[in-house]
């Protein structure tokens, strides 16, 4: 058997220095975002890609660890895929409602159009549970989507009778798939460093 | 359950790196199986048991 191959494994301070680099991205994006104007769908720009792009660099490091899982490897090329369809329909949706009156029909359509690639997420997850070659693997991802379910529920059942007892805001529905995405990516990095 | 994953794999002198390549896993998954953290399913033990030309019984015993 051929055991000439040996993946390098990324050490856990490199893996760790990324993540927190994507998540401090936010506050120099977010300024950056800002100069240009970028109103409207654009706004929900950055909150949602960090998180998904953070989940991306972990999902690269993990194909790093197993490089000749094809699962891993179509899951994290889905999640570029994804992510990238996701920003670049954003900034389109972005330059198109702003040329158009807010409540024509194309206006509406293009505040709609960028959530497709964040729904195609979605498919691509559930591609990877059901593709996972490798057990164990595929148990981890499945009991971290539960942690996202679980995280994304309790927020929304603790945020509910405060907001009618007028102490906090309407939910914005849009952090739910940071939420989500959080319980995911923090429940991943437990299990892989434990 | 309990197993002797560990010491059948450093009789023959391999890493849990050179097990998971031969069994067609990852490294966390023979990390989590030797430490008991992780069951494998009935193929996966049939596997670790064909690699080490064993029963399953003679590797994984009951708590």
């Amino acid at each position: 058997m051929n055991l000439v191959h040996r993946p390098t494994p990324i050490a856990r301070w490199k893996l760790s220095l990324v993540m927190a680099a994507f998540f401090a991205s936010w506050f120099i994006v977010k300024p950056i975002w800002h100069l240009f104007d970028l109103h409207g769908p654009a706004e929900r720009a950055i909150p949602l890609a960090i998180p998904a792009l953070a989940t991306f660099v972990f999902v690269r490091s993990m194909m790093a660890i197993s490089p000749r899982n094809p699962a891993l490897r179509r899951y994290g090329n889905g999640l570029l895929v994804c992510l990238l369809g996701y920003l670049v329909l954003l900034i389109i949706a972005n330059v198109v409602a702003n040329a158009l009156p807010a409540d024509g029909a194309v206006s509406l359509i293009a505040q709609i159009v960028p959530v497709i690639p964040m729904l195609a997420f979605l498919w691509v997850i559930a591609r990877y549970l059901t593709e996972e070659p490798d057990e164990y693997q595929r148990m981890l991802a499945v009991r971290c989507a539960l942690v996202g379910s679980g995280l994304l529920l309790a927020v929304a059942m603790i945020w509910e009778p405060l907001e009618r007892a007028q102490i906090v805001g309407p939910a914005q529905t849009g952090l739910g798939f940071v939420i989500w995405c959080a319980g995911f990516g923090i429940s991943r990095l437990f299990w892989y460093y434990k | 359950m309990n197993n002797c994953l560990k010491v059948l794999r450093a009789e023959r002198g391999w890493s849990q790196q050179d097990l998971a390549e031969r069994l067609d896993v990852s490294r966390q998954s023979v990390n989590a199986i030797e430490t008991g953290r992780y069951d494998p399913s009935l193929p996966l033990a049939f596997r670790i048991a064909d690699l080490f030309e064993m029963s399953i019984e003679a590797i994984f015993q009951r708590d």
